[in-house]
């Protein structure tokens, strides 16, 4: 079944187009990765699949159930943590999970066990003070058990990871990745860094429009054969190599760009170095990172 | 149903967290004592000046206070009170979305409306537990000092003030919903009763206008007056139930 | 003025609690005040003013706008 399914979905701000015709359907699966600069409309996708802001056109389907705006009622499929998720500050977390639960209809003893286990895998367990004292990253992890709570079939972050350091980052990423188990997790970010670890789909979202989504490793496989680099033990034999290889000659390295080697690029290149009796130290077929290939998608 | 409840807990729980029970309990009960004790010291205090003035010439006639002195400062001290109890309430669904703590209730299931009016029911609950606590105290001290007089004339106009007071509660969930912030919304409070008091200008306009209710001590010491005023009443609770339908069909478009 | 001993055993039941409540706030307005370094606004100085200025109203002010009840955490991650 289909969790997500987004149709025509059109939405202006003014004289703002910020999305156009958007399409995507996104299928049960473990963490699918929404990618976007600022300002590409994550955030406004992610408000009118909540039922929070109001498509000027177009339909949205969560579970196969159609999203209105103003009614709540898809919401109990979906968990949702905002970018900067903001909390009652006088109350505890503990407190805070229970008024979740409690506005979801949970019964007691379901809140307390299940208020338990989450604080414990976003390690906020053993905190007892209230939520005005917590510091970002404990708020995102609380944000993370609050979506949780009712056992979302769907969980969607908007920019879980922006605001945070390195070791806030790493937390929640290795949270989301525990997630996934139980829920689908759709994830909007522009680090593509965090994308490439934990996500196995993706779709590109760009001025209001999808522009590409798949599987991470096919669109990176597809998109750009990647370059073959040759360093060899003595720096005397680079321009040999060029020569050979068609190459050229960057720094102590020999880069053979994809479009001179052809299809079966490593396997020619190494056929035309096996006889030349030249030494390498080492050849490689350099894979094109997310960062580069996104610049190619939005054509930067 | 379970999610107003859930609502209403949360906002109590706010309304005890936020220091604003103790301010309410404080503040009512300072301003009970307050009145009874001004109506019985204020002669004091004139006699002291009594020589003076009349080395000036002038005449004082310093008459025993009595119960309607009290029940003067009881009807002078509640709109300090109504604007204290709207300032702390000024920012309360505002702030869930201009601090965005909403949100995440919005996205649990929790509706604009169910938001709004669960507030309303909290504003109007503990307004008018202030307002009982500020009576009980007042009435005691009142009765201890002085012998209780036109307590059916107090009544009818304390309730009256009742009225007038769920009058601007309703106009605070209206400006809740339509303006943004917090400064804004009392700002607007205030516009409103800056108008009302123009249009009162226009003789015998007050007995058809809100702020005629709060007559007060003039409907203790004749009761016969408030029949001029029913207009008044009637349109007041019509304006308060078009307040609340306005309120009603305008919160599900407020921004998040 | 004066109040003679009759008026002033009558004038005791009211001013008492009235006294208590503002000596109540002041105290702990003040003990507050002096031994907190945070306020959600202002510094020490305008909170100690008002606190000790206006009575029970400026006490009241300091702990619904000036109040911060547990030390803040800086942005760290315990």
């Amino acid at each position: 079944m289909n969790m997500l399914e987004i149709r025509h979905l059109s939405k202006r701000f003014g004289d703002k187009v910020v999305l156009d015709d958007l399409n995507l359907v996104v299928e049960e699966e473990n963490i699918f990765g929404f990618i976007g600069r600022n300002g590409a409309g994550k955030t406004t996708t992610m408000k009118i699949i909540l039922g929070l802001l109001e498509a000027d056109s177009g339909e949205v389907y969560v579970c196969g159930e159609k999203v209105q705006y103003g009614s709540a009622k898809t919401n109990r499929l979906i968990g949702y943590l905002p970018d900067v998720p903001e909390f009652y500050g006088y109350m505890n977390a503990r407190e805070y999970l229970r008024l979740c639960g409690e506005l979801s209809g949970m019964d007691k003893e379901e809140i307390k066990s299940r208020s338990k286990e989450l604080l414990e895998m976003v390690g906020l367990l053993k905190e007892k003070g209230k939520i005005k004292g917590y510091s970002r990253g404990m708020k995102q992890r609380l944000g993370i058990a609050q979506a949780l709570m009712k056992h979302p079939k769907l969980l969607i972050c908007d920019e879980p990871t922006s605001a945070l350091d390195p070791l806030g980052r790493k937390d929640i990423l290795s949270i989301l990745s525990k997630v996934q188990d139980e829920t689908s997790v759709i994830f909007s970010t522009h680090i593509l860094s965090d994308v490439e670890k934990i996500c196995r789909n993706v779709a590109i979202l760009e001025k209001g429009n999808i522009v590409m989504q798949g599987n991470v490793n096919d669109i990176r496989l597809r998109h750009t054969s990647g370059d073959i680099c040759i360093v060899p033990e003595r720096l005397s034999d680079l321009d040999a190599i060029a020569n050979l290889t068609g190459g050229a000659v960057v720094d102590d390295k020999v880069i053979v760009p994809p479009a001179n080697s052809g299809s079966s690029a490593m396997s020619a290149v190494l056929s035309k170095l096996a006889d030349s009796g030249i030494d390498l130290l080492k050849i490689e077929q350099m894979e094109p990172d997310l960062d580069q290939l996104f610049m190619e998608v939005i054509g930067k | 149903m379970t999610e107003s409840k859930a609502y209403l807990k949360k906002e109590w729980l706010e309304f005890k967290r936020t220091h604003r029970l103790l301010a309410f309990c404080i503040l009512f009960a300072v301003f009970a004592i307050l009145g009874p004790a001004t109506a019985k010291l204020t002669p004091l205090l004139l006699e002291a000046f009594q020589a003076d003035l009349e080395t000036q010439g002038m005449q004082l006639v310093i008459s025993e206070p009595v119960a309607m002195d009290s029940y003067m400062q009881f009807f002078k001290n509640l709109p300090i009170l109504l604007i204290i109890v709207i300032i702390l309430f000024s920012g309360s669904f505002t702030g869930e979305f201009t601090k965005g703590t909403g949100v995440l209730m919005l996205t649990k299931g929790l509706s604009k409306r169910k938001m709004l009016f669960t507030k309303y029911i909290l504003w109007m609950l503990t307004t008018l537990g202030g307002i009982f606590l500020y009576l009980a105290i007042f009435m005691g001290y009142t009765a201890y000092y002085f012998k209780l007089t036109n307590l059916g004339g107090f009544f009818a106009a304390a309730g009256i003030y009742l009225i007038y007071i769920w009058f601007w509660l309703s106009l605070l969930l209206l400006m809740s919903v339509i303006i943004k912030s917090a400064g804004i919304v009392i700002l607007g409070m205030g516009a409103v009763y800056f108008i009302l008091s123009l249009i009162a200008i226009i003789p015998n306009a007050e007995h058809y206008l809100p702020t005629g209710l709060s007559q007060g001590v003039v409907f203790v010491a004749d009761p016969t007056v408030i029949k001029d005023f029913l207009p008044a009443i009637l349109i007041t609770c019509c304006l308060n139930i078009v307040l609340i339908i306005a309120s009603a069909l305008l919160v599900p478009r407020k921004e998040v | 003025m004066t109040i003679d001993m009759k008026q002033f055993m009558e004038l005791l039941p009211i001013m008492i609690p009235l006294i208590a409540i503002e000596a109540g706030l002041l105290l702990y307005g003040l003990i507050h005040v002096l031994t907190h370094k945070n306020y959600k606004c202002g510094n020490r100085l305008i909170w100690v003013l008002v606190v000790c200025l206006f009575s029970i109203v400026g006490p009241i002010l300091y702990i619904i706008l000036g109040k911060e009840d547990s030390a803040s955490r800086d942005d760290d991650f315990e």
